[in-house]
């Protein structure tokens, strides 16, 4: 029956081509989709290399301050946040959190050879305020020194992985053009923009802010003051803290908000392109699969005289129903083939080289039931109308 | 082989009952050839269509080989159809996106059967209907008589004892028509088939051993 119903669909080629491209193109979409919706399901479940919780943040507009006042005030803003019982420890961290539109990057070079990596910007507190973990080596402290010969980096295990196979990374040397950059210490991972947002090459550089060395602070600070506040901070708190802020700089804009309260935002930016990509494929898969059961449907009822023979012939009713299906099937089973070979292609040319194999083979899979799944389900009414037709009437129907 | 009792079919819609055929008895012997004459709508394809287990009688019972099968299921009726009958129509219904061979394998493959054993059986019907030059070929790159010897060969493939034919030669030219008329003859003669041609044409008919005739839905001798 297997090699009937290949043969039979093999023999129809030509007028199944345009069903079959159908199908070949859906299931390439499906299949570039789903590798993206694969990915950030994946990136969702991994270590985002900090935590957010408990954490608040002041955003400050110095507007047109001079540079002795902001200097002035910022020591008076610093001695605040430092004084106060409800903050655990704060950090200057100018690296946007949950800003996935904001992206820093520059190229870094050991051994000849040059990636592309993305700065982040902590100060020693960094760390212990957003609980980054360091396994390898230190992160900042007092005698990593501004203007040094070699400034220290901290830099993420994928930047290590990619320039240093071997693993020996710490103690080792880095350019930025003529600027040179020794790492200090390894973090897992900073994937900062959102938790759906690729593994990145990063590497930190320090952020000076003590309250001796506020000059030049534009360029080495940031302008976000992170807050670990393990403790109640609600609304009143933050009336409190504003209060306190506008005191001190009246002129200046304040804006105080949970960390946290970026996610969702940073998740939507970040799924942005797979949810329109996904809404694409649906409408692209309901049309592939109103087609498809149009199709058959319009086969079947063209095939009556066929189906009246089949039956005259010896073919019970389930064995009509299994043929109308298995040819969708099989049809399908050609076409995906297709598609396969096409698909293959992404990995085997490194078209997305941020996705790993399995994320491939995941979303194929994926890709494979659903759109079996598609022509199963399309092929059910139409293979039942067929064992309904009385053989008697069919074989009269030209 | 096949016995037919008091068989009446009336087609009914919502308005209109239409008496198709009505008080039909006939037993047909193994080995026997007879055909089945009247004018056109007299009944003759839906007779031969409740000998075949294509359709089903509104009354009176159909016996094969001395069993009622008014009982059966789907899957023993289609079974029964399979093993024990073989079918010829007016316009051969052949597949035109299958080959000539696999036109010819069609019964056996709802049968269990290597397809090796499909293929010696289905080039051997050829042979004995003269079509061994033409398996690789198509339905529509052969003549109308081709077509029907096509036809003939997937109707005896399974080695049926019985075979239905519904007007074998009614699209064919005389010449063509007495061809497919020999070898017909020449399956009851040698194989003992038993065979129900039903046809417009009396010299065909008086080569058969008997006629039934049907007027109006009605055996009139």
């Amino acid at each position: 029956m297997f090699n009937h119903l290949m043969k039979f669909i093999w023999n129809r080629r030509k007028r199944n081509l345009m069903t079959s491209l159908g199908i070949i193109i859906s299931f390439l979409v499906l299949f570039l989709v789903l590798t993206i919706i694969v990915k950030s399901a994946g990136n969702y479940f991994k270590t985002q290399g900090f935590n957010t919780d408990k954490i608040w943040f002041i955003t400050f507009d110095w507007k047109d301050a001079e540079q002795s006042e902001i200097q002035e005030t910022f020591l008076q803003i610093n001695n605040l946040v430092a004084g106060d019982a409800e903050i655990e420890n704060y950090s200057y961290a100018r690296t946007y959190i949950y800003s996935p539109w904001v992206m820093s990057a520059t190229n870094l070079e050991y051994n000849e050879k040059e990636l592309s990596c993305h700065i982040a910007w902590g100060d020693r507190e960094t760390a212990d305020v957003l609980k980054i973990p360091v396994i390898e080596g230190r992160w900042f402290d007092e005698s990593d020194l501004p203007d040094t010969e070699e400034e220290s980096i901290v830099v993420s295990q994928k930047l290590i992985d990619e320039f240093f196979p071997d693993g020996e990374g710490i103690g080792k040397t880095i350019m930025r053009g003529d600027d040179p950059y020794r790492i200090i210490g390894i973090v897992p991972e900073f994937r900062n923009a959102s938790r759906f947002s690729d593994s990145r090459r990063v590497f930190f550089r320090q952020t000076y802010h003590n309250a001796e060395n506020f000059t030049d602070f534009r360029e080495s600070m940031g302008q976000r003051i992170l807050l670990k506040i393990p403790g109640q901070f609600n609304a009143a708190s933050e009336m409190a803290l504003l209060k306190k802020l506008n005191k001190i700089a009246p002129g200046w804009t304040f804006d105080v908000r949970e960390l946290n309260a970026l996610k969702n935002n940073a998740t939507m930016i970040t799924l942005l392109l797979p949810i329109i990509l996904g809404i694409v494929s649906i409408f692209m898969l309901v049309n592939v699969g109103l087609g498809l059961f149009g199709v058959i449907w319009y086969q079947t009822e063209r095939r009556k005289s066929e189906v009246g023979l089949r039956r005259a012939l010896g073919a019970p009713k389930k064995q009509i129903y299994l043929q109308i299906i298995g040819e969708a099937i099989v049809l399908t089973t050609f076409s995906i083939l297709w598609g396969i070979l096409f698909a293959v292609q992404f990995p085997l040319l490194h078209v997305f080289p941020s996705v790993e194999l399995i994320t491939y083979m995941q979303a194929l899979a994926l890709a494979i039931v659903i759109i079996y799944g598609i022509t199963f389900f399309c092929a059910l009414y139409p293979s039942r109308q067929a064992i309904n037709i009385e053989p008697a009437e069919a074989l009269h129907y030209e | 082989m096949i016995c037919l009792e008091n068989i009446a079919k009336v087609y009914r819609t919502d308005k209109i009952e239409t008496t198709a055929l009505r008080g039909i008895n006939i037993e047909i012997e193994k080995g026997e050839m007879l055909s089945v004459m009247g004018p056109s709508g007299c009944g003759k394809s839906t007779l031969l269509n409740i000998m075949g287990l294509l359709d089903k009688p509104s009354g009176g019972n159909v016996l094969i080989e001395g069993k009622k099968v008014d009982q059966f299921g789907d899957i023993r009726l289609a079974a029964l159809r399979n093993r024990k009958i073989g079918f010829i129509f007016q316009s051969f219904h052949l597949i035109n996106d299958l080959s000539v061979v696999d036109n010819v394998e069609l019964p056996l493959i709802y049968r269990l059967m290597s397809g090796q054993k499909r293929r010696h059986l289905a080039l051997e019907a050829l042979e004995r209907v003269g079509l061994s030059t033409r398996t690789k070929h198509f339905p529509n790159q052969l003549s109308g008589g081709q077509r029907q010897r096509v036809a003939i060969a997937r109707a005896i493939v399974g080695r049926p004892e019985i075979i239905l034919a519904d007007e074998p030669t009614g699209n064919l030219d005389s010449l063509m028509g007495a061809e497919i008329m020999e070898i017909l003859l020449g399956l009851n003669r040698d194989d003992k088939a038993t065979i129900i041609m039903v046809t417009h044409d009396e010299h065909l008919a008086k080569q058969t051993q008997r006629i039934i005739r049907l007027f109006d839905g009605a055996q009139v001798s």
